[in-house]
C-alpha cells in the first residue's frame, strides 16, 4: 500500500504559508499563533509503515435470491499495521441497491475489518462481484493509501414469475397425461359427442336418457387429454426503458410466469433466447425444468447485434411441429419479427405477445415525444403491426405492462384465427 | 457530531475578528468569509473551505492591523482552532459523505481532533510566554526577517513531510 498526502495536508500547508506571509506583511506575531494548531496537526501526521492487506475474503450468504430479494455480501479483511480509519469500497454492480456503497471502520486491534453489506436485487441477471478497494488513512487523515483485492463471486438473481392462471391453449397436443383436450376420443373428462353403442364400449359410458328416447343404446364420447409442448421465444435483441422497468424485465417475468403455468399442467416447456446470443433450453416437464428455465432467463441479456443483419436460424430440434410457440417481444427489432413470421408461415402454432415498449419508455421521453397525441399514434401503429402479424396466421395481442398479463392472454384467445385449440 | 463541530467552527470564524475589532464592517467581512466556509462544509468542498479560511484569516489580520490591539493571542488561538476544525470537518464529509460510519469511527476521529486542540492550547500558552520575552529583546527591523525565516522553515518542513 503506497501512502500519499491527502488534500487536507495541502490545504493546511497552504494556510500555514499564507499565515507566515501575513505575519511578515503585517508585522504581527499573533498571526503565527493561528498557525499553531495547523502545524501541530501536520507534525502529528506520519505515513503508516508497511501497511497492507494480510487476508481477504468476499462471500455471499448462500441464498439464491429473486428480483427484489435482499441478501448479504460479506467482506472480511485483515490489515497489517492499521493505525487510522479504513474505508472499504466494493465495486457493486448496478443491479443491486444499497443504502451505503462504502463504509468506514476503525479497525480492531488485530487489524480486522468485517462488513456485512445488506443488498437488494433490483432486477434479474447474473451479479458479478470482484474488486474491493481498501483506503487506509493515518490517524490525522493527512495520509491515504489504497489497495485493491480481487475475488470473483457470482450470484444468479432469478426473475419474478408473473402469476398466470389462464394460458393460451395449444392447437395440437403431444404426449399423453396432460390437461389439454385432444381432437382424439378416449378417456378424458371433456365431453365430445354421443354415438351409438358398439361392441367393446364400457357400460359406464352409456347415456341412459338418450338410449331410452332413441330406443337404442348410445354412449358418451370424450376427448382424450394430452400434454402440450410449449416453446417460449424471448426477444433479447432490444431492451426499451431502464431496468428494472424495461421491456426485457417484463419479457423475462412473463416468460417465467408462462413456464410456471404450463409446467403446472404437466406440459413440456422449452425456451429459446433470440438476440445477440442464441441459447436454448430443451423442452421437458417437471419442477426441475422450471429451475432450468429460470436459470436460462437469468442469463438472458441484450448484447450489441448491430453488425448482424440477418435473423438467426433456430435449432430445428428445439421446435417440434406440434409445439405451441409463444413469442415475447417489444416489436422493436425486425430480425425477431422475421423469425416469428417465418415460423407462422410454416403453419406452426404461434402466439405473439407484444410488450408495450412505448409505455415503459414514457418516463424517459421529452415532453413533446410523450404528448398524448404522439402516444396515440404509436399505439395505432403498433396495433396495425399486430393486425398485420395476425394475417400470417399467428395469434397476437398487445400487452401493456401496467395491465395484468392475463388480459392480454385472454385477448390472444379471442383473436385466434383457426378456431378453438381443442379442435386442432 | 462532525457536522456540529464544523458549524461551530463557521460561527467562530464569523465572530472571532469582532473580538479584536468590534465593528459592523469587520462582522460583515467575517460573515462573508464564514459563508464561503459554510458553503465548503455543506457541499462538501475542501477547496472552497480553504478559500473561505484564507479570506477569514485575511479579515482577522486586517482587524488586527486596524485595531492595533496589544495582545490578541487568545483570539488568534480561537481562529486557528476554528480553521482546523472547519477543514477537518469538511475533509471528513468529503471523504465519507455517502459511507456507512461504523461504531468507533466518530470516537476515534473526534478524539484525535480533541487531542490536537488541547495540544495547541498548551503550545500557544508556552509560545506566548516565550515570544513575549523574545519579542521585547528583538529589534523592530529584524522582526520581519525572523518571521520570514520562520515561515520559510515551516513551509520547508511541510514540503519535506508531504514529499516523503
Amino acid at each position: 500500500m503506497t501512502f500519499r498526502p491527502s488534500p487536507l495536508a495541502y490545504a493546511l500547508a497552504v494556510l500555514v504559508a499564507w499565515l507566515a506571509c501575513l505575519a511578515i506583511a503585517f508585522d504581527r506575531a499573533e498571526l503565527l499563533f493561528i498557525a499553531v494548531p495547523l502545524v501541530l496537526r501536520l507534525a502529528q501526521s506520519l505515513p503508516p509503515a508497511d501497511a497492507d492487506i494480510g487476508s481477504f475474503a468476499l462471500a455471499t450468504d448462500g441464498v439464491a435470491p429473486s428480483e427484489g430479494d435482499a441478501f448479504t455480501l460479506t467482506i472480511d479483511a485483515r490489515l497489517t499495521a492499521a493505525t487510522g480509519l479504513v474505508q472499504v469500497l466494493p465495486v457493486l454492480p448496478e443491479q443491486v441497491g444499497a443504502n451505503h456503497r462504502t463504509a468506514v471502520f476503525s479497525p480492531q486491534p488485530d487489524g480486522r475489518v468485517r462488513w456485512d453489506i445488506p443488498l437488494q436485487c433490483r432486477f434479474g441477471g447474473i451479479l458479478d462481484f470482484d474488486a474491493v478497494f481498501f483506503r487506509q488513512w493515518d490517524r490525522s487523515g493527512l495520509w491515504a493509501g489504497e489497495a485493491r483485492r480481487d475475488q470473483p463471486v457470482s450470484l444468479a438473481v432469478r426473475p419474478i414469475a408473473l402469476t398466470i392462471r389462464t394460458v393460451p391453449s395449444p392447437r395440437l397436443t403431444g404426449a399423453p397425461f396432460g390437461v389439454h383436450a385432444s381432437h382424439k376420443f378416449g378417456d378424458g373428462s371433456d365431453f365430445a359427442e354421443i354415438r351409438a353403442f358398439a361392441a367393446g364400449d364400457r357400460m359406464k359410458r352409456i347415456n341412459w336418457p338418450v338410449s331410452l328416447r332413441m330406443r337404442q343404446l348410445h354412449v358418451n364420447q370424450f376427448h382424450v387429454e394430452r400434454s402440450a409442448d410449449v416453446i417460449l421465444l424471448v426477444d433479447t435483441f432490444v431492451n426499451i426503458g431502464q431496468r428494472p422497468h424495461s421491456t426485457l424485465d417484463f419479457t423475462l417475468r412473463a416468460a417465467a410466469g408462462l413456464a410456471q403455468a404450463y409446467l403446472r399442467q404437466t406440459d413440456r416447456v422449452g425456451l429459446i433466447e433470440v438476440g445477440g446470443w442464441l441459447r436454448w433450453t430443451k423442452p421437458a416437464s417437471g419442477p426441475r425444468q422450471y429451475e432450468m428455465i429460470l436459470r436460462s432467463l437469468t442469463r438472458a441479456t441484450v448484447t450489441a447485434t448491430d453488425l448482424r443483419r440477418n435473423a438467426p436460424d433456430l435449432p430445428e430440434a428445439m421446435l417440434p411441429r406440434h409445439a405451441l410457440i409463444i413469442a415475447l417481444t417489444p416489436l422493436a427489432d425486425e430480425r425477431f419479427i422475421h423469425v416469428v413470421t417465418g415460423l407462422a408461415d410454416q403453419g406452426r402454432d404461434v402466439v405473439l405477445l407484444a410488450i408495450g415498449g412505448d409505455e415503459v419508455s414514457l418516463p424517459y421521453l421529452t415532453r413533446r415525444a410523450s404528448h398524448p397525441v404522439v402516444r396515440r399514434v404509436w399505439r395505432l401503429l403498433r396495433e396495425d403491426r399486430v393486425r398485420e402479424l395476425r394475417s400470417h396466421g399467428m395469434r397476437a395481442a398487445l400487452w401493456s405492462p401496467a395491465q395484468p398479463i392475463e388480459a392480454a392472454l385472454v385477448s390472444v384467445e379471442l383473436h385466434g384465427t383457426r378456431g378453438a385449440a381443442w379442435f386442432g | 457530531m462532525v457536522w456540529l463541530s464544523g458549524i461551530a467552527a463557521v460561527l467562530l470564524i464569523a465572530g472571532v475578528p469582532c473580538l479584536v475589532l468590534p465593528e459592523r464592517h469587520v462582522l460583515g467581512a467575517g460573515v462573508v468569509a464564514a459563508a464561503i466556509c459554510a458553503g465548503g462544509l455543506l457541499l462538501p468542498s475542501l477547496g472552497l473551505a480553504t478559500a473561505g479560511a484564507v479570506l477569514a484569516v485575511l479579515v482577522f489580520s486586517v482587524a488586527l492591523l486596524v485595531a492595533s490591539a496589544a495582545n490578541a493571542v487568545m483570539a488568534a488561538l480561537l481562529m486557528g482552532i476554528a480553521v482546523l476544525v472547519l477543514l477537518d470537518a469538511t475533509h471528513f464529509h468529503q471523504r465519507f459523505n455517502r459511507s456507512a460510519i461504523t461504531q468507533g469511527v466518530m470516537r476515534a476521529h473526534l478524539g484525535q481532533l480533541g487531542a490536537t486542540i488541547l495540544l495547541s492550547m498548551l503550545a500557544v500558552g508556552v509560545l506566548a510566554v516565550v515570544s513575549d520575552a523574545f519579542w521585547l529583546g528583538l529589534d523592530a527591523a529584524l522582526r520581519p526577517a525572523v518571521a520570514a525565516a520562520g515561515g520559510i522553515l515551516v513551509v520547508l518542513a511541510i514540503l519535506r513531510a508531504t514529499t516523503r
